[in-house]
């Protein structure tokens, strides 16, 4: 069938891919069906009628052809070929247009006296009539159809792309990968600008066009009408989850276009399926994240339990038995000098131990404070009372400022940072070495713990290296430590929000000052409670 | 009575276990041991022991569960030995009911301590005997709730009171934080651990106790409190 009405491929027989659901496509994206794409029930486009007049052309130069051999009904016939192709391809306003061409052609070239607008035969006139309204119901319904069958493509289309995009999403749980697969199927359904901003993604989402944010907010469609010609139609979806948005489905459509409400549904559903994918990817994640952290929590607790037990408890009998034994060894002789050897090696070897469990403890995320308010006297008064064996050779002073307020701490781990400040001092000083311990309430609210001693320093330019992990400098012919002490106390102070630092003094000897966020100070509760107690003692005295 | 008091060791560690058992018998305790905590509760139920010494890290039970189910049925004192660090366990080995605690390593002196005031207490809690605690300077009334220190009367407030009577009543053994909120403010303090620290901090200054170099009342960071053992078990 090779009729020149035919030079164009009607819409009905496009390949897939060329199939567009808007009315038009952008030019960068896809030029060259630009041409074969171009009418619309809704509009009618100069080529379009320019096609129908081609159209009649056409159809009055077959007819020319056919004339004599057949009748003037059958020619009637071609001109309503014409229309059906026409309303098929073009739609309605074309045929319609096309229609009253038609029968204006015919009456000119066919009905006597040719190539006039007279007619001789009246009976014409209802040919003519007969003829348009054929023409016109024909036309409408072949468009009609044309648009149900571009409506269904659509709606087929849009199904396989969920179906399609559905499947991509369900194969991964990349998030990037989840992104590109919604913009492939965004970009093959619509021929459209996508972006995707993404609410963890803090920076981007400030960057983002206001309309973005007002969509996050409100977490509902947001429309940008264009503003001016060259001015997309701009589409805002939240990525909404079931219990929080993921981020905003940006949409533009090609200039000149408006969304139509199935689009916009579809549009929403694919915003929704990437948001569920995201959302599914998220709770796997984090149920997988808490599995490995369990894991890792009871075999780094299987590790630390093990150890403490291999190691503390022969260090606990051998103390132990020392200890039992130099009871009844005679004093002063060379059996309880051995004794007491034995039963203070064991006693440094189990210090180290705990050191090193302490540090695995603390790296290894697993220092959970505990946080309680504490006269700081009395956690200075455990420290000294703790410290005592080991700081028997060295004089200690105590200056606590009159009326410190109570400080949240971990108690015990704060006593154990004086406890290896006080270690460190008697360590690193010959016996008799005076060493102080102070605390107060600096000029910037922060409370102030300071070591000192008037040893003989540190080594000129390791005041900061000293709180590395097994920093040990060399200070004669005295027991060196692990290391471990001073970096014990620098992440206990740390994880407190605190601070610490050494420093030489000019007299001679160094100090350690540790110091607490003024946040840690607590404000002493009303005084009603104790008020009213108080009254009950008066009225009980009395 | 301490010469025939039978004490039971529990604990997997074998040197441990006979270093323990030596101590002990040199001190003229009668010693059983059990390495698991299975057999402790065995021997426990066919004839209890005068003290129970429980290490919390056995192999076959959690030594918190052997305590809640002696608690059951039995006020034998428990004293449990664990590692430093164990702050946790310790205080809720505690609140199940055992009576003190040990952190390895230990001294003898400091053990042998222990077994002394528990036992003591727990005679106490069989005879019902009314009670009175004297420590160097203080002394302290519990029938006539009089406190006095070199003999002058101190006039404490009856939550003070009910603080230092609370303490007392354990001496020589911890006494948790939640214990002691639970016995002075009732059962919906237990948060409020603030309060103890201020109604502690005047108790000591009212019975002038420096908490630098605390005489009578010892911070137990993170556990709690523990009031010095009276003066006749420390010569005993």
């Amino acid at each position: 069938m090779r009729c020149p009405l035919f030079g164009f491929r009607p819409i009905l027989f496009l390949p897939e891919s060329r199939l567009c659901p808007l009315k038009t496509v952008p030019r960068k994206t896809m030029p060259e069906t630009a041409s074969n794409i171009q009418t619309d029930t809704g509009k009618t486009t100069l080529p379009g009628l320019a096609l129908s007049l081609l159209a009649v052309v056409i159809c009055t130069l077959a007819g020319q052809q056919l004339r004599g051999i057949f009748s003037d009904i059958d020619i009637i016939m071609v001109y309503l070929v014409g229309a059906v192709m026409v309303a098929a391809s073009l739609g309605q306003r074309p045929a319609v247009l096309y229609s009253l061409l038609s029968v204006t052609a015919f009456n000119y070239f066919f009905v006597e006296p040719l190539y006039t607008f007279n007619v001789y035969n009246p009976s014409y006139w209802l040919t003519f009539a007969v003829m348009l309204l054929a023409c016109l119901v024909i036309s409408t319904q072949a468009a009609r159809l044309r648009e149900q069958v571009v409506l269904s493509r659509r709606r087929e289309h849009g199904a396989r792309m969920l179906y399609v995009l559905t499947k991509d999403l369900a194969e991964t749980r990349d998030r990037k990968e989840m992104n590109a697969a919604l913009l492939r199927c965004l970009r093959s359904s619509f021929l459209t600008e996508a972006h995707l901003w993404h609410a963890d993604d803090k920076t981007t989402l400030k960057d983002a066009p206001p309309e973005v944010s007002k969509c996050f907010q409100r977490n509902d469609l947001v429309e940008s009408t264009a503003r001016t010609d060259g001015d997309r139609y701009r589409i805002y979806m939240p990525l909404r989850g079931l219990s929080k948005s993921y981020g905003v489905l940006e949409v533009s459509l090609p200039v000149g276009t408006t969304p139509q409400e199935d689009q916009k549904i579809l549009l929403q559903t694919q915003a929704g399926l990437l948001a569920g994918a995201i959302e599914r990817a998220e709770t796997a994640d984090a149920a997988e994240r808490a599995r490995l952290a369990a894991e890792r929590e009871k075999m780094h607790n299987t590790l630390l339990s093990s150890v403490s037990h291999d190691f503390r408890s022969p260090l606990a009998a051998i103390a132990g038995a020392a200890e039992a034994l130099s009871q009844s060894a005679a004093p002063e002789t060379a059996e309880a000098r051995l004794l007491s050897s034995i039963r203070h090696e064991a006693r440094r070897l189990t210090r180290i131990v705990n050191n090193l469990l302490d540090i695995t403890r603390i790296e290894g995320g697993h220092l959970r404070l505990r946080m309680q308010p504490y006269d700081p006297a009395e956690i200075i008064g455990n420290a000294i009372e703790s410290s005592r064996g080991l700081m028997k050779n060295h004089p200690l002073t105590v200056e606590v400022a009159s009326g410190l307020p109570f400080v949240r701490m971990d108690g015990l781990l704060i006593s154990q940072v004086l406890q290896n400040l006080l270690e460190n001092a008697s360590r690193h000083t010959p016996a008799g070495t005076q060493v102080t311990l102070k605390a107060s309430v600096n000029e910037n609210g922060l409370f102030v713990l300071m070591v000192e001693d008037n040893g003989a320093g540190i080594p000129a330019g390791h005041e900061r290296d000293i709180f590395s992990k097994f920093a040990t400098y060399d200070h004669g012919n005295r027991p060196k430590g692990a290391g471990l002490g001073l970096a014990i106390c620098q992440a206990a102070v740390t994880a407190h929000g605190g601070t610490i630092s050494a420093e030489n003094l000019p007299v001679g000897g160094c100090r350690f000052v540790v110091t607490l966020p003024a946040s840690l100070l607590v404000t002493p509760p009303a005084e009603d409670e104790r008020k009213e107690d108080e009254r009950k003692a008066a009225g009980n005295d009395g | 009575m301490t010469d025939k008091a039978r004490i039971l060791v529990v604990e997997d560690e074998p040197e441990i276990r006979r270093f323990l058992e030596t101590a002990l018998q040199a001190q003229g305790y009668v010693v059983e041991s059990a390495d698991n905590g299975a057999l402790a509760l065995k021997i426990c139920k066919g004839r209890p022991p005068n003290l129970l010494i429980l290490d919390l890290g056995l192999p076959d039970m959690d030594g918190q569960d052997i305590i809640a189910s002696l608690r059951d049925w039995s006020q034998m004192p428990v004293i449990i030995l664990s590692a430093r660090n164990q702050e946790e366990e310790k205080v809720q080995a505690l609140e199940k009911g055992a009576d003190d605690y040990l952190t390895k390593p230990f001294g003898t002196a400091e053990l042998m301590a222990r077994i002394r005031v528990a036992l003591r207490h727990a005679a106490r809690r069989q005879a019902a005997a009314s009670m009175s605690y004297s420590y160097k300077d203080l002394t302290l009334d519990l029938e006539r709730r009089r406190v006095l220190l070199l003999g002058e009367e101190v006039h404490l407030t009856p939550t003070e009171y009910s603080l230092l009577a609370a303490l007392v009543r354990k001496a020589g053994q911890v006494v948790t934080q939640k214990e002691l909120l639970m016995e002075v403010w009732g059962k919906n303090a237990e948060e409020n651990d603030h309060y103890l620290r201020i109604y502690i901090q005047r108790l000591r200054q009212k019975l002038t106790d420096d908490p630098l170099y605390p005489q009578y009342i010892f911070t137990e960071p993170g556990i709690g409190y523990r009031m010095s053992e009276e003066k006749e078990a420390l010569d005993g």
